[in-house]
């Protein structure tokens, strides 16, 4: 393994959002590394991963720091708080009640949003900045789907962007679908939750005295157990790590040297569960110009109004009706989908989220889809050919197939909504791995990348819709265009509503 | 109002169908608004543009009574997703067949309407989502809802003034729905409005 020394980090730059709401750390040193010291003490480039993770927490806004260790540890943890650019305060526990007993007090103790962290991981800015930044996930715990040979991050089990259920020593989940890594942000909203569960965590450890316990984890299932929304933040593409000896540590280290940060951040820009089209024809390229937007300052939602703007020219090139304005309609409305693609990606990249920038996203999405039908259909009837009822149900189909998506999500958060929360004292999460065996093995199908995009395909996302009116409209008529949207789509539609309706009677 | 009952954007009659005659029905919502659609869809199948006033008040009227009564049923059930839909396929087929049978002009006044519709449709999804809040009630009132826009197509093709009455129509509610919108985000962008009941936002890895 190269040595790290040397080797600079290559990293992303900080963005203007970085510094936010989020002012104090808590940091638990507890974990006991191989020669019987503080694993968060391990050496990194001469100093330490407690001074590292600190420095980056400094970095990120955070003003305080607690610092939670083992008795006879203080002295080696010392030098890595001392001169760390924040206030950072030594707290000393003899045991895991005592842990979470003292989360509980600085809970009670002050207002604002919490990071409480494992002091030592060694972990990408980027992966702390986006849990810290992100304005829509309040509560929110870092996880990967991605298999991460550690045995130390416990199991989780993540539904609809949540964190339902969650392990520890004492507690277990059914069918898990990530690993939490340590790191969870609480809003200052949840911190008389994160006060009573500590304190439920503290008896509870007290009662259960026998292994010794990760509080961090323990935290997060009191946290979920007591019916708090728990965001699933992923890692994504980024490096995570918890060394537990000195060689495991110089690993990270050279590992971590040898990744370009930005460009991770690049990759991580591109939703992972895009589709086909999008996936191989649009987002190699997309993310580059994300990049550029970026450096050039401009915000998604100046992307998203340029992408409209190209969307209306696409369909004033329809209305002409002429070959040559079908054609440059169907460019056109490539260019307006690969830049509505760069919006998510430079909002990802650069991590500049607005509830107002997604709402005019979605809304501008719609827009520019019926406008084209419009368009085409102008175009249709200046050419003599009457299409304006196959559009009308081109429109009235795809409201209907979003309205089943929507509708479905709805379901989803009500149900999310009325599971029950077992109690501390439960070992098992109470679900009995509720899915019908149908349903679970049509899912499990998803690991294959192949089937995933074909099962996408088959349900004709906007990538592939848009293709689609390019294709159709460029070489052959309006007509066309809206007669393979209503055929296409309309097999789509049964397709899906056949699926939900056997999930839900199967229930 | 649960989120369900918000989607389907029912107007005062279909509410009052439901408040009256769905507390009489021992039926699950669904079931209501699926026996509304289907003969529907029949006779726009059958008939086509070429229906007869009568069987297409029929067919609205039919709509209106079971899918507006569905309104008074409990959206509890396993099903319950597949009403707002629904509802939107027998309000939009509604539109677009009407605005055949009037045949000229009715099929790109009936795109119009149904846009400026679609709009709310998905306002009433979005702005739950992103923002956190529900459209006030009145605009859906001014609007209608679905019933009230299915029977007052039906006036304005028995009134021959499809075309015309549709185009006007799909203006005063396209202003109506996207003006209420932006003023709904201009005013949380000021006063920095907390979301009541956000659907979050689903991020996979």
């Amino acid at each position: 393994m190269a040595p790290a020394a040397g080797v600079p980090e290559r990293t992303h730059p900080a963005s203007p959002s970085d510094r936010v709401g989020v002012t104090t750390a808590v940091l638990f040193a507890t974990a006991e590394a191989e020669d019987g010291g503080p694993a968060a003490a391990l050496p990194w480039e001469e100093r330490s991963l407690l001074s590292r993770l600190l420095a980056q927490l400094a970095e990120l806004g955070i003003r305080s720091a607690h610092v939670i260790t083992r008795p006879g540890w203080e002295e080696s943890l010392r030098p890595s708080i001392d001169g760390s650019g924040l206030a950072a305060q030594l707290h000393v526990s003899a045991g895991t009640p005592g842990d979470v007993a003292t989360i509980a007090a600085l809970a009670t103790d002050g207002q604002g949003d919490l990071l409480v962290v494992s002091a030592g991981i060694v972990i990408h800015r980027e992966a702390l900045a986006g849990l810290l930044a992100d304005p829509r996930a309040s509560t929110g715990a870092l996880c990967t789907g991605r298999d991460i040979s550690d045995t130390f991050s416990p199991a989780a089990r993540t539904t609809q962007g949540r964190i339902v259920s969650a392990a520890s020593a004492c507690h277990e989940v059914s069918s898990p679908n990530a690993r939490f890594l340590g790191v969870i942000k609480i809003a200052g909203a949840n911190r008389a939750a994160l006060a009573d569960a500590a304190a439920r965590l503290a008896a509870f450890t007290e009662r259960n005295p026998s292994a010794p316990q990760d509080a961090v984890s323990l935290l997060l299932v009191g946290l979920v157990r007591s019916g708090v929304e728990v965001g699933a933040r992923p890692l994504r593409k980024l490096f995570w790590a918890r060394p537990l000896s000195s060689p495991e540590a110089e690993r990270a280290a050279g590992d971590i040297a040898a990744l370009d940060e930005d460009r991770l951040m690049l990759d991580s820009a591109v939703k992972a569960n895009d589709s086909f089209f999008t996936t191989f024809f649009v987002s190699p390229y997309s993310k580059y110009l994300a990049r550029w937007a970026a450096r050039r300052g401009l915000t998604p939602n100046q992307v998203t109004t340029v992408s409209l703007g190209i969307g209306v020219l696409a369909a004033a090139a329809f209305a002409t009706g002429e070959r040559a304005g079908l054609i440059a309609g169907a460019i056109l409305l490539q260019v307006s989908f690969a830049t509505d693609c760069v919006d998510g990606q430079l909002a990802r990249y650069a991590r500049m989220f607005s509830r107002l920038g997604a709402w005019l996203d979605a809304v501008f999405d719609r827009t520019k889809e019926y406008a084209v039908f419009a368009g085409l259909a102008i175009g249709a009837s200046r050419a003599g050919d009457e299409v304006w009822v196959l559009a009308g149900a081109a429109l009235a189909l795809q409201t209907a197939r979003h309205t089943i998506d929507f509708s479905y999500l709805i379901l989803e958060r009500e149900r999310l909504a009325a599971v029950r929360r077992p109690p501390l004292e439960q070992r098992g999460d109470g679900s009995s791995g509720a899915k019908q065996r149908p349903a679970v093995a049509w899912d499990m199908l998803n690991r294959s990348a192949t089937i995933r995009y074909v099962k996408q395909f088959i349900a004709f996302p906007i990538g592939e819709r848009f293709a689609v009116i390019s294709i159709t409209a460029a070489i052959a008529s309006a007509r066309t265009t809206f007669v393979v949207l209503l055929a296409w789509g309309g097999f789509a539609t049964a397709y899906k509503m056949i699926g939900r309706v056997v999930r839900s009677l199967g229930r | 109002m649960t989120a369900f009952e918000l989607c389907r954007d029912d107007g005062p009659l279909a509410r009052a169908l439901g408040a009256t005659l769905g507390r009489r029905l021992r039926l699950p919502a669904i079931a209501l608004v699926v026996s509304g659609v289907v003969p529907l869809l029949a006779v726009i199948a059958l008939e086509g543009a070429g229906a007869a006033d009568v069987a297409v008040g029929a067919a609205v009227g039919w709509l209106v009574l079971t899918a507006g009564a569905s309104r008074g049923r409990p959206h509890t059930d396993s099903l319950r997703w597949a009403v707002p839909p629904v509802l939107r396929i027998g309000e939009y087929a509604t539109v677009i067949w009407l605005a055949a049978i009037a045949g000229g002009g009715g099929p790109a006044a009936a795109f119009a309407l149904l846009a400026a519709v679609a709009f709310r449709h998905y306002d009433l999804f979005y702005r739950l989502r992103f923002l956190g809040l529900a459209p006030p009630r009145w605009v859906g009132d001014v609007a209608g809802g679905w019933e009230g826009r299915s029977i007052a197509a039906y006036v304005l093709l028995l009134a021959g003034a499809v075309p015309a009455g549709f185009f006007v129509a799909g203006g005063l509610l396209g202003a109506l729905f996207v003006g209420e919108s932006i003023a709904a985000w201009a005013r949380a962008q000021s006063t920095g409005a907390v979301a009541q009941f956000e659907i979050g936002e689903v991020e996979e890895e």
